[in-house]
């Protein structure tokens, strides 16, 4: 049975950043929110497979706000619909860079640009940067070997040997030198 | 390896090997130090800013690290459910199409077998029901062809609409008792569809009815042309 959250639990949880618990929630979350966002893409020139594509952003962009401290629970608005608000302005924004290819979604662009307010809300704020630079994002500008390496020692927990011998990575040491040179990358790209 | 002044007890100094520095790091970032081990990265840490740049980015790198596996998982875990609503959406569509299918189907089916006129064996031509004509010639045959054109002039009035004529002509038929069992049978199907179109459902059924169980009728009525005349009949009853 889906287990259920409230907006405090959610908040909380995925702040502890611990795997099974912001899997629940991340369930929980496509439970209450996918079809809404799914049937806002698909009657707004979207496809089915637009709106999965657009779902799965609009989680990590919310996840990624949660961990930077800028979504902040407020009593005026649920969860829910701050991740509708997201998914809505993401959408918008698609909207707009394929008008600028197409110029088949433009009214639908400028309808939607005349209904915004004036003075922006906490969700336009955030979303007005140029994109949402997710860890994830950063993470898989790596090459694919070092996502593995970092990936298998950190989260998957596993012993230097085991990464070893399964990514075919020789020696033990062979496989720490890797770890080594793949952190220094990753360092390079946070600074960059 | 190590720039410590003195090795006079078993706790690691700061490393000169920059990737020996980095596990040291990770090692006191992880907490798998001793409390003498943490205060001496402390102490470096303190003594020298460029060091504490160095842990803090590291820390950084970690957390963006178990963010990024988190959020890759969560993607993962999406995509999974996204799957598995397809896969239940194209079943629960499979099922519509097909329960559309079966009931357009069976309403074309009702619509044929309403619509749809019955197709009697062509009669003229059968000498089944002819033969005897031909080989006699007495008083017994010239009884028999009045039989018999009871029956055709009966097949005309069904065609041309006076059912109530037709329904007469096929009883006249039926009730002759001198006829062999193929021509009877002939001529009471003929009669069911003439009570049929004369609007008497009822009478119809009865003779349906005796065919219903028939397991040695000799006249060639096809099982799509019983159907027709058993649903023509149930549609007039419930109509009534």
């Amino acid at each position: 049975m889906q287990k259920t959250f409230t907006d405090q639990q959610i908040f909380d949880g995925l702040l502890t950043k611990t795997a099974p618990l912001v899997d629940a929630i991340v369930r929980y979350l496509y439970d209450q929110c996918q079809l809404r966002v799914r049937r806002m893409v698909t009657r707004n020139n979207g496809s089915d497979a637009d709106a999965d594509d657009l779902f799965q952003e609009v989680i990590v962009a919310f996840l990624q706000n949660i961990w930077d401290g800028k979504f902040q629970l407020r009593s005026t608005t649920r969860v829910t619909t701050y991740i509708y608000e997201i998914a809505h302005l993401m959408w918008l924004k698609e909207l707009r860079k394929r008008a600028s290819q197409d110029k088949r979604n433009e009214r639908y662009s400028l309808h939607q640009s005349q209904e915004q307010p004036v003075a922006p809300n906490p969700e336009q704020e955030l979303m007005s940067e140029e994109e949402i630079n997710s860890a994830k994002t950063k993470f898989e500008r790596l090459n694919l070997k070092c996502q593995q390496v970092l990936k298998a020692f950190y989260f998957d927990k596993k012993s230097m040997k085991q990464i070893a011998d399964e990514l075919g990575l020789g020696t033990e040491d062979n496989a720490k030198t890797t770890k080594y040179r793949c952190i220094v990358a990753l360092k390079k790209l946070m600074l960059s | 390896m190590y720039c410590g002044v003195e090795e006079t007890d078993a706790i690691m100094k700061r490393p000169i090997d920059k990737q020996q520095e980095h596990e040291w790091i990770e090692q006191y970032l992880s907490g798998e130090m001793t409390r003498d081990e943490r205060k001496e990265v402390e102490m470096v840490m303190q003594a020298d800013a460029d060091f504490e740049k160095e842990v803090q980015l590291l820390k950084r790198t970690h957390e963006l690290m178990k963010e990024a596996f988190l959020e890759q998982r969560a993607v993962a875990t999406l995509r999974q459910l996204q799957r598995q609503s397809r896969q239940r959406t194209q079943r629960i569509r499979l099922v519509r199409r097909s329960l559309i299918g079966s009931v357009t189907a069976g309403f074309m089916l009702i619509v044929y077998l309403s619509v749809a006129p019955v197709v009697f064996p062509d009669s003229e031509n059968d000498t089944s029901i002819t033969h005897s004509l031909a080989d006699e010639s007495d008083t017994m045959a010239v009884a028999q062809k009045q039989v018999f054109n009871q029956f055709f002039e009966g097949q005309v009035h069904l065609i041309e609409g006076q059912y109530v004529l037709a329904v007469k002509n096929f009883e006249t038929v039926v009730r002759t008792t001198d006829i062999r069992p193929y021509f009877r049978e002939a001529a009471q199907w003929h009669l069911t569809v003439a009570y049929l179109k004369s609007g008497e459902p009822h009478k119809a059924e009865r003779v349906y009815d005796q065919f219903s169980q028939c397991t040695d009728c000799e006249y060639p009525i096809r099982a799509v042309d019983r159907w027709k005349i058993w649903w023509q009949i149930k549609w007039a009853q419930w109509l009534k």
